[in-house]
């Protein structure tokens, strides 16, 4: 087993040091018509000193470049989207719409920390944001703080957009356990929902609803539904987990095949691959390995990618402590139902006994409810 | 999957190597995501796809806007790398492009990079610099925030020391590089002469062009009187000696350096379209001439009117380099001196050639006759090379 075990990484280390594919390979262009790149829509930054734009425009421009970080999983439109912002990003004076922004930049860098700050500090100085309060109850979701979820999901009712209170209630209801109520009552606003964008997010909460519920069948089905109403990377990856916990590797691959190849669906493409005992699972972990590398190389905070180092670990480089360790590192900045699963199935492989009783005490804090999550709650696995 | 593995922030990469004593390789690798943000004119028509020939196109835009974006500093003087496109390379998340450049510095005497690429387009870009200097390896992520963001290479106690933390401007830098900055771009014109000094001969001794006119202006002079065979064909009207070739070496130079100074500051602009190929239409005439002389064509006035031409040519590296300001009075200088050095040290090695070879009794009829046709052939080989480009 050792001996495999070494052979493995052997193996896996060629792959990481081959030149083809850890270092940056030259090529030569067949022609000079040979389309190098291809560029997504310009985005005018135009926050130089000599033009300053109005709060409008730096508006209009950031959420654009945020819509083009979502669409092409490109981090690096963030980036553009916070130099858009310009003069008010992190500035006291920021009008709320821009700091709300900012904190929609923050969360999507994985900067929940920094982007709860900034959303309080605007929501304080103008309540009348219901797309502020929504990514709030959002953060507070993620953090695991319910009640502050449903504080948050009733002041969006306030400042009235009651189609998106409702649902964010209903979601911060079923993830304490109240799976009925939010099944009726999403589908009830997904009647209503004016149009497909809207249908699909509606849809994606109810699977997810139905996912904690223990109700795999149906939650299947609302993902199928919600990706058919509008192609969304998050509600694909959610349904790609799905079907690899029933260790579908062939629909699961089928789903991330028209995802844009981020960290995220990489290390599912890969763990897909290697459960149905595709060999090319060899040099896909070694793009992820690589990957993760990059982000270390260019000194992110080791928590923004805590979640996927964790996930490469358990899945792909059979590294049980770092992918335990990866997985509390995580815990602390997201503790969203994945992120608990993969504790505990860290803590397991790592067979850390105390750390899972650790686990199960804090989930049991949070008021978390989730039947995915029931095996580990009554004493131990299975 | 889609081609482009978009997964990380906007990253560059800098290597650095010590390729002789005094001398500093760089080689800077640019995503073309980024620099499409960055250039406006990269993408030429506008359908997002970029081409491997707007790429080259943009690469003097490129430069510039490199010589804007990272100030260089060597021994306290600022310096200009001069940039030459290499690859475009993959990497994990996405196709970049590759550009190079020596710096004539010795990174003992201190090595300096502030780095402002991007600044304005993507605060959360980071360069990301590796290499070796001085035998020891340098690895360190630049950060250009708030302000510029300085990086000590190699040299003085500040060694190693980057200001990546919040706010990156120099002022917050480490004391050896806060000393320093900013530095007045017009302290660096020494360093700028003899690092263009270099180009300059680089450019020459590499230009096969310049080197072809050279040869064929000087083909026909005899630097040693020679009785001719009998027999022979008629010899071309041999201009005597030593002072033909110091004045057509002179004309050519006189001529060349003028409009490579008037393009530098901008005087006269000329289209890269036609100079080139009319580079090699010169070395075609005067090579012509040789084979079929014309009485009232002489050689030194015949090197000044086509030097002009071929100054046009050398001011593309200088446009290329992005020198602006007080320091482009220096790197001008240096540039011509070097391509004045390189141009003796050719001529010099000519006229060994030529002494060891005009005693053999068939000189004029291989060396200067078959010499010419064989430059005509090439410049019209080139003409039309250019032409058809």
């Amino acid at each position: 087993m050792k001996l495999l075990h070494c052979l493995a990484a052997l193996v896996a280390s060629l792959i990481v040091s081959s030149p083809s594919r850890a270092q940056p390979r030259d090529f030569v262009p067949d022609s000079d018509n040979q389309v190098l790149e291809t560029l997504p829509p310009r985005v005018r930054v135009g926050a130089s000193a000599s033009t300053p734009q109005s709060a409008d425009a730096a508006a209009i421009a950031a959420r654009r470049a945020i819509e083009l970080a979502r669409e092409t999983a490109d981090p690096r439109y963030l980036g553009r989207a916070q130099a858009a912002l310009g003069r008010w990003w992190d500035s006291a004076d920021a009008p709320a719409p821009l700091a709300i922004l900012q904190a929609t930049v923050q969360q999507s860098r994985h900067e929940f920390g920094a982007a709860h700050a900034t959303l309080q500090r605007a929501l304080a100085r103008d309540a009348a944001q219901p797309q502020g309060w929504l990514t709030l109850a959002t953060l507070e979701r993620l953090a695991g703080r319910y009640p502050a979820a449903l504080a948050a999901c009733a002041q969006v009712a306030r400042a009235g957009a009651a189609l998106h209170a409702a649902a964010c209630t209903y979601e911060t209801r079923s993830l304490q356990g109240h799976y009925e109520d939010a099944r009726r009552g999403l589908q009830a606003l997904h009647r209503q929902a004016p149009d497909a964008g809207t249908q699909a997010w509606l849809l994606s909460l109810l699977a997810e609803s139905e996912e904690r519920a223990g109700q795999p069948v149906a939650a299947r089905r609302r993902y199928q539904d919600s990706l058919a109403r509008a192609a969304d990377g998050y509600t694909a990856l959610a349904y790609a987990d799905l079907l690899l916990r029933g260790k579908e590797a062939d629909a699961a691959l089928k789903v991330l095949a028209d995802q844009p190849a981020s960290d995220a669906a990489l290390l599912r493409q890969a763990r897909a691959q290697r459960l149905r005992g595709d060999p090319r699972w060899h040099a896909t972990a070694a793009d992820v390995a690589q990957r993760l590398a990059a982000l270390n190389a260019r000194g992110d905070d080791p928590a923004w990618h805590a979640r996927e180092q964790a996930m490469a670990a358990l899945w792909l480089q059979d590294d049980a402590p770092l992918a335990w360790q990866a997985a509390q590192l995580n815990l602390q900045h997201q503790k969203e139902p994945v992120d608990w699963l993969l504790a505990l199935e860290a803590a397991e492989s790592a067979r850390d006994g105390a750390g899972v009783a650790r686990l199960r005490e804090a989930l049991v804090a949070t008021g978390l409810r989730d039947e995915r999550l029931a095996p580990w709650l009554t004493g131990g696995r299975r | 999957m889609p081609a482009a593995l978009a997964h990380k922030a906007s990253d560059a990469y800098l290597v650095v190597s010590q390729s002789a004593h005094a001398t500093v390789a760089l080689q800077l690798s640019l995503a073309l995501k980024d620099l499409d943000a960055a250039i406006d004119l990269l993408d030429a028509d506008n359908d997002r796809q970029l081409r491997w020939a707007e790429v080259k196109a943009a690469v003097p835009a490129i430069v510039r806007w490199l010589g804007e974006g990272i100030a260089w500093r060597c021994a306290d003087e600022a310096i200009v790398p001069v940039w030459r496109l290499q690859s475009p390379e993959r990497r994990s998340d996405g196709v970049y492009l590759r550009l190079g450049s020596t710096l004539a510095c010795d990174p003992a005497r201190g090595l300096a990079l502030d780095y402002a690429l991007m600044k304005d387009i993507d605060p959360t870009h980071r360069l990301l610099l590796s290499g070796a200097l001085q035998g020891r390896s340098l690895a360190a992520v630049v950060a250009p925030q708030a302000g510029r963001s300085a990086y000590t290479l190699g040299g003085g106690a500040g060694t190693g020391t980057a200001d990546t933390g919040e706010g990156g401007s120099t002022a917050a830098a480490s004391p050896a590089d806060a000393q320093r900055a900013p530095v007045p771009a017009d302290t660096g014109g020494l360093a700028t002469l003899a690092n263009f000094f270099r180009e300059g001969v680089h450019h020459i001794v590499t230009g096969y062009d310049h080197l072809a006119f050279l040869l064929a202006l000087l083909l026909p002079i005899m630097l040693r009187p020679r009785t001719r065979q009998p027999g022979a064909p008629p010899a071309p009207p041999h201009r005597p000696g030593l002072p033909a070739l110091a004045l057509t070496v002179t004309g050519f130079t006189v001529g060349h350096s003028t409009t490579l100074v008037l393009a530098s500051l901008g005087f006269i602009h000329a289209a890269p379209g036609w100079v080139e190929p009319a580079i090699a239409i010169t070395i075609a005439i005067s090579a012509g001439l040789n084979l079929y002389p014309v009485r009232w064509v002489r050689g030194d006035v015949l090197a000044l009117l086509f030097g002009l031409i071929h100054g046009l040519g050398f001011s593309g590296v200088m446009a290329e380099a992005g020198v602006t300001g007080s320091l482009l009075v220096w790197a001008l200088a240096g540039f011509n001196l070097g391509v004045e050095a390189g141009q003796m040290a050719c001529v010099l090695a000519w006229c060994v050639v030529h002494l060891l070879l005009v005693r053999w009794s068939r000189y004029e009829q291989v060396v200067v006759r078959g010499g010419s046709w064989a430059l005509v052939a090439l410049a019209l080989y080139w003409a039309f090379e250019r032409l058809s480009a």
